[in-house]
């Protein structure tokens, strides 16, 4: 039975192209006696999409918006029907089978839907997907966290690559920040209001889709609806005692509805802000003195704001089209804590980044009765993304907890927007030396630091114009052809200045800056085809980039090509579907290696490089072998095993004999192998869970880069070797990565089984409890100028974290809404994070922290007098005005020692908790 | 239902209170003087700490001290609570441009409408100079002492056919737009140690309306060792060698001797109030003809006598050890002084506090 319901998805179904905004319904419409029904329509929602019958009952609506939708299938001489709450899923194909009975019969009408993503043969890619509402149900809060729930995934790295190898699509518009994706993040976030759903792709996703060779993110915007409908959320930490209040405000509004002339919207504003907006869980500091002690020991100048908004604007056009307008901004002012400004804190540096993006989707629509369906999507983007990093000229006053709409304007901003670097030559106004602060606990000048900031100025912008064509084209129900292409032009402009209070001379380089146009333009063709029992998915893409213009770095760029070919086989063996796939992934560098370094460089070594404006494509070659099943009725199982290879990852190489006049090139390799293992049970009988399992292996073969590591070696003739490669594991090597999650619901039955629950009618409670084991990372010795073993020869502590939501639904007044407690790290577990690469721990020993107190004296033998701003009585053991010799300074040397020594950003989060309530209406 | 019932109302309220703030850096200085002795040691600094005057308010004392955690060893310029206890500013050459040169601020005083007058001298201390490469006279705001304005660089000449200026000392404000003060000659002599031997030529105004200032000679001052304001336009000014003191109109130029410490000894750093007057008196002080300096008065500190010149009295302030450059309260309670502890061998003078009979 269950063999001969897949052999009618094979027929009636063909998934469509993973990592996009639509799906597709499928079905088969008989008549009462269960004869196949041909020539029926089946349409969706007012008609403007749809298909009809073939001679076998069977019909396939194509590029269908990801969401809700009504279903209708009619047939002259038969009685409409119709389903209200059809669930389209990006990417998948929606099972929704009719019943029609004529108008005279008696028989009861039939329907039966299914999304049945797990067992549909013909969706080769690796899809883990997570609803907008159902984030609602989790304790998450962002995309970038419901999409961290998926195995394989560590934070933003996805099957062993690098942050930034991943690629963003939105409502099936690729959105990426070529410029510093690697440490800089997209800048723009999209508020999970707005959503329908949220997937991560980690293979197998369509050839339309490049820029990434590690996973692909996909997000769906949801459409206005026929009613308005909205939801206001308030979430806070104010109530909690005052170590879990850590000064969180959270507000969320989201509407959306019908406007005039069928044109629908939705829109969504998300703004958070937190005093310590990136709280640890490092140990509390000893000394008394120091002011950290007193609960609940937030840090200092770590406050955050970010305001999120997206709106979207549904427009039909006539009966075959539509036009999709979407916006969305985001900004985000961060200050920073610098250990050094711990006690100067104004000086402290800060950081703006702030991401827009507006587009336009125009989709043609196939005619119901065309033959060959033919849908076209025409899809215009611009993303700007603007990052800025300095000193502030004032600090933001807080009006509503960490709230302050500062605009926050720069030391030197002025000059970096302009790109001015003869102007920054000179000293730039308003910077002014550090010197030692003389405002710490301690007094002694040593570690601390005040008066001026550390004199830098950060600026880049990454503007891109997008288009892009795609087309899906019907070849019977047998064949699908998809095929397009994009072109992008883009914008790249960068600025920094370092030790701005100092005219450029031997000790301070020239400011960087760069101003460059690039271009890139890909073409791709895919088919999907259907025969008997298999299902092939064959596709190709070609894509181009050109730097086209300097760099700044004097060095020529060529236009860089890459052919990507892609190619998936399904099949269903003894209840269980079966995909073996390869595909071949490409992305362009970061910009940021392709100019003068003006980044922080989060490779290997850590060193000034010069860019390299010739960089060529980073790629990566993956084969899998995939089976589905289905254990039991309520229960899913997938399981993946794959082989990545990827080459051309970006390095540094030497240049020249120097370590430190090297250059960026396409010089490392990297092998990922793993399994993923995913077990869910959807909520049904007020439970579900899902368990998601990956064991990896990502290790890197690098040429060797700045003769990182001189292991001579004595071959069989006796001459010595330098090697000339190495492999160790990659930075994202995470070998074990365990996520489970409940979810329960205490449903009428469940009280009516134990009365004593009567109170908790209603709770939902969801459950995340994660065990990951730890990343590699590399020891140097105490300098820091040498490595000791191997890169990533060494691995963090595993990391273990429970979060939990419960939430009450409640009706106040007319409004329906519901409280909610949202807790993270339950069990307060501290994780470290990462270490210090000198001891591998997150701390110095007394040790360590003895020396640097001895060397931090030898420089400053002199005594403090009374006088001085320095002076502390507790220090000045006899008394006499003066704080002098190493009896009484020491002790001040040690303990500011202690102090600046802390470890603070080793460690993971605390338990954060948060009370919201929110209303529907 | 209840409890949510119960727990809105109860999470609306909360939202009105206030987060905690992260934690601030105390103060960490002693709130007051060091001891409330008298007299009473207002710095401990182990360099020598000299040349206080008073804010014209009475609120602080200024003066000069060395900068000992920077091995270019500048000299800055301080204001003491006048109470004393930790300072209330400094006013030095922190820039990193400066760091490879001693940079000197000194010969300071503040006018009643809140400018500071005072000197730079400036030598790159890598190269061990015994004499500044550079040195002027600024005038600047007290409240932004980082934006001068350059009045006239030192030395100068006074044309035509005067004497060259190479350094003033003892400033004091005739109203907020001129000085006087002692104009100096410098030697500057490499013996065991390195020396610096200041010796007075005489008075000179210097007007700060013009740039480069304009410098008007005092006749019948010359070697003069100290000056102080009086009522008017009138001076006390002491001369290098001279127990006595002398008082001089400017309008009129008529000078008159108002007390003679005679056998006392050489008298010096005059201060005057009403009709009390005080100065520095005998001490560890010599006054030498030398063959190549000419006349040299060395100090290293007297007595301080005070002078009741409606009552023709003078009463030596009881105190062990020796003071110089005293500066008189604008209330003319207490005198704030360059102390040298007597048998001790301090590494230099700290600034006291005393009060006058």
């Amino acid at each position: 039975m269950r063999r001969g319901l897949l052999a009618f998805v094979l027929v009636a179904g063909a998934a469509p192209l993973a990592g996009q905004a639509t799906g597709a319904i499928a079905g088969r419409v008989r008549d009462s006696s269960g004869a196949p029904l041909p020539f029926a329509r089946v349409v969706v929602g007012n008609g403007r999409q749809g298909a009809e019958t073939d001679s076998l009952g069977n019909y396939r609506i194509r590029e269908v918006q990801a969401g809700w939708h009504q279903v209708t299938a009619r047939r002259v001489g038969f009685q409409a029907v119709s389903r209200d709450s059809v669930l389209v899923q990006a990417g998948q194909t929606t099972i929704a089978n009719f019943v029609l009975s004529s108008p005279l019969s008696l028989t009861p009408i039939v329907i039966e839907t299914s999304a049945d993503t797990l067992l549909d043969p013909l969706a080769p890619a690796d899809v883990q997907r997570i609803g907008g509402d159902e984030m609602r149900r989790l304790p998450v809060t962002t995309v970038e966290e419901a999409v961290a729930l998926s195995a394989g995934a560590v934070g933003e790295s996805y099957r062993g690559g690098r942050v930034g190898q991943q690629s963003f699509v939105l409502d099936g518009l690729g959105v990426k920040n070529q410029l510093d994706a690697s440490t800089g993040g997209l800048g723009l976030r999209i508020p999970p209001d707005i959503l329908t759903e949220a997937s991560l792709v980690t293979n197998g996703f369509s050839a339309r889709y490049g820029q990434a060779i590690s996973g692909l993110i996909n997000v769906v915007t949801k459409d206005g609806g026929e009613r308005w409908q909205g939801r206001a959320a308030y979430e806070t930490d104010r109530p909690l005692w005052a170590s879990a209040d850590m000064g969180l405000d959270r507000f969320v509004l989201s509407g959306d509805g019908p406007l005039l002339g069928g044109v629908r919207f939705a829109g969504a504003l998300d703004a958070e802000a937190r005093l310590d907006a990136d709280p640890v869980n490092a140990p509390a500091p000893t000394d008394p003195r120091d002011p950290r002690t007193a609960v609940p020991w937030l840090l200092p100048h770590n406050a955050g704001e970010h305001y999120d908004g997206a709106a979207k604007l549904t427009v039909p056009i006539g009966g075959r089209h539509a036009l999709r307008l979407f916006g969305a901004r985001s900004v985000e002012r961060r200050l920073l804590f610098d250990p050094a400004y711990k006690y100067d804190d104004a000086l402290a540096p800060a950081r703006r980044v702030t991401g827009t993006l507006v587009s336009g989707h125009l989709q043609h629509l196939a005619s119901l009765d065309a033959l060959h369906p033919l849908t076209a999507d025409l899809r215009v983007g611009w993303f700007n993304r603007e990052f800025m990093q300095g000193s502030l000229l004032s600090q933001p006053p807080f009006h509503f907890g960490a709230f302050s709409g500062d605009p926050m304007y720069f030391l030197g901003g002025d000059v970096a927007l302009r790109q001015d670097t003869i102007a920054a030559q000179n000293a730039l106004p308003g910077f002014v030396p550090p010197e030692y602060s003389v405002r710490t606990p301690w007094g002694v000048p040593a570690f601390f630091v005040g008066t001026g900031s550390r004199g830098s100025i950060g600026w880049n912008r990454f503007q891109e114009l997008r288009g892009q064509l795609d087309l899906a084209w019907g070849l019977g129900q047998d064949a699908d052809w998809y095929f397009g292409g994009e072109l992008v032009r883009q914008r790249v402009r960068t600025f920094q200045r370092v030790f701005a209070y100092l005219p450029v001379g031997d000790s301070v380089p020239p400011p960087s800056a760069a101003d460059f146009r690039p271009t890139s333009a890909a073409a791709y063709s895919e088919w999907q085809l259907r025969t008997s029992d298999l299902g092939f998915t064959i596709g190709v893409r070609l894509d181009q980039f050109q730097p086209r213009s300097d760099t700044g770095t004097g060095l020529a760029a060529r236009p860089r090509w890459t052919f990507s070919p892609r190619f998936a086989v399904s099949t269903v063996l003894s209840g269980a579907t079966v995909i073996a796939s390869f595909g071949r992934f490409a992305q362009a560098p970061d910009y940021q290696y392709l100019v003068d370094a003006a980044f922080d460089d989060t490779l290997r070594t850590g060193r000034f490089r010069r860019g390299n404006p010739d960089l060529g494509y980073e790629t990566a070659t993956q084969f899998e072998f995939s089976v589905r099943a289905r254990p039991s009725p309520r229960t899913n199982l997938r399981t993946n095993i794959y082989v990545k290879r990827m080459e051309g990852l970006v390095a540094s190489v030497p240049l020249s004999v120097s370590a430190d006049s090297s250059i960026f090139g396409n010089a490392d390799y990297g092998s990922v192998r793993g399994v993923e293992a995913l077990l869910e049970r959807p909520i049904h009988g007020g439970w579900g869970a899902r368990i998601t399992y990956a064991l990896q292996s990502a290790t890197a073969t690098a040429t060797n880069a700045f003769e990182l590591f001189r292991r001579i070696r004595i071959n069989t003739l006796g001459d010595t070797v330098f090697p000339g490669s190495v492999e160790f594991p990659l930075d994202f090597d995470r070998r074990h990565g365990l996520t489970v999650i409940l979810q329960g619901i205490v449903t009428d039955s469940v009280v009516h089984a134990v009365p004593v629950l009567r109170p908790l009618r209603g709770v939902e409670t969801a459950l995340i409890a994660r065990y990951q084991s730890g990343l590699p990372y590399t020891r140097t010795n105490a300098a820091g100028d040498s490595l000791i073993g191997l890169p990533n020869s060494n691995r963090l502590p595993p990391t273990e974290t429970v979060d939990l939501l419960v939430r009450r639904p409640l009706r106040f007044a007319w409004l329906q809404g519901s409280v909610y407690l949202d807790v993270r790290n339950l069990l307060n577990r501290r994780n470290i994070e990462s270490v210090r690469r000198d001891t591998g721990s997150p701390g110095l020993g007394p040790q360590d922290v003895s020396a640097m107190a001895e060397s931090a004296y030898a420089a400053h033998p002199e005594a403090i007098p009374y006088e001085s701003l320095r002076y502390r009585a507790w220090a000045d053991l006899n008394g006499d005005g003066m704080i002098a010799g190493s009896a009484e300074l020491l002790p001040l040397y040690l303990a500011a020692a202690r102090d600046f020594a802390q470890p603070v950003f080793f460690f993971g989060p605390p338990r954060l908790l948060r009370l919201g309530m929110e209303f529907d209406f | 239902m209840k409890v949510a019932r119960i727990a809105l109302p109860v999470l609306l309220a909360v939202i009105a209170c206030d987060h905690p703030t992260p934690p601030e850096p105390g103060n960490y200085t002693p709130g007051g003087p060091f001891s409330t002795a008298v007299p009473r040691q207002l710095t401990f600094s182990p360099g020598p700490d000299l040349t206080p005057t008073w804010l014209p308010d009475g609120s602080g004392i200024l003066y000069q001290f060395e900068r000992l955690d920077q091995p270019d060893g500048d000299r800055c310029l301080g204001i003491l609570p006048a109470e004393g206890g930790t300072l209330r500013a400094e006013i030095c050459n922190n820039t990193l441009a400066g760091a490879d040169s001693t940079d000197a601020y000194g010969d300071a005083a503040v006018s009643s409408l809140g400018r500071i007058f005072f000197t730079r001298a400036s030598a790159a201390w890598r190269l061990h100079n015994l004499a500044p490469a550079v040195a002027d006279i600024v005038v600047a705001n007290l409240a932004t002492p980082w934006i001068v304005r350059s009045i006239r660089s030192l030395p100068y000449s006074v044309a035509p056919g005067g004497p060259t200026h190479f350094a003033v000392a003892q400033p004091r404000w005739l109203g907020d737009s001129a000085v006087v003060y002692v104009a100096q000659n410098v030697f500057y002599i490499r013996g065991v140690g390195y020396d610096t031997l200041r010796v007075g030529i005489e008075l000179a105004r210097m007007d700060l309306r013009v740039s480069p200032g304009s410098v008007t000679r005092i006749p019948g001052t010359d070697s003069a060792s100290s000056v102080a304001l009086g009522a008017g336009d009138t001076i006390y000014y002491t001369v290098a060698g001279d127990s006595r003191v002398f008082r001089r109109t400017l309008g009129s130029g008529d000078t008159a001797t108002v007390w003679d410490f005679g056998a006392a000894g050489i008298a010096r750093d005059v201060q005057i109030r009403g009709a009390k007057l005080y100065a520095v008196v005998g001490g560890v002080v010599s006054y030498t003809h030398d063959s190549t300096l000419g006349p040299v008065q060395r100090d290293g500190g007297g007595s301080i006598h005070a002078v009741d010149l409606a009552l023709a009295t003078d009463t030596p302030i009881p105190l062990s050890g020796f003071y110089r450059h005293i500066a008189l309260s604008p209330d003319g309670r207490r005198i704030a002084a360059e102390g040298y502890a007597v048998g001790v061998a301090s590494p230099g003078p700290d600034i006291w506090l005393l009060d006058v009979p």
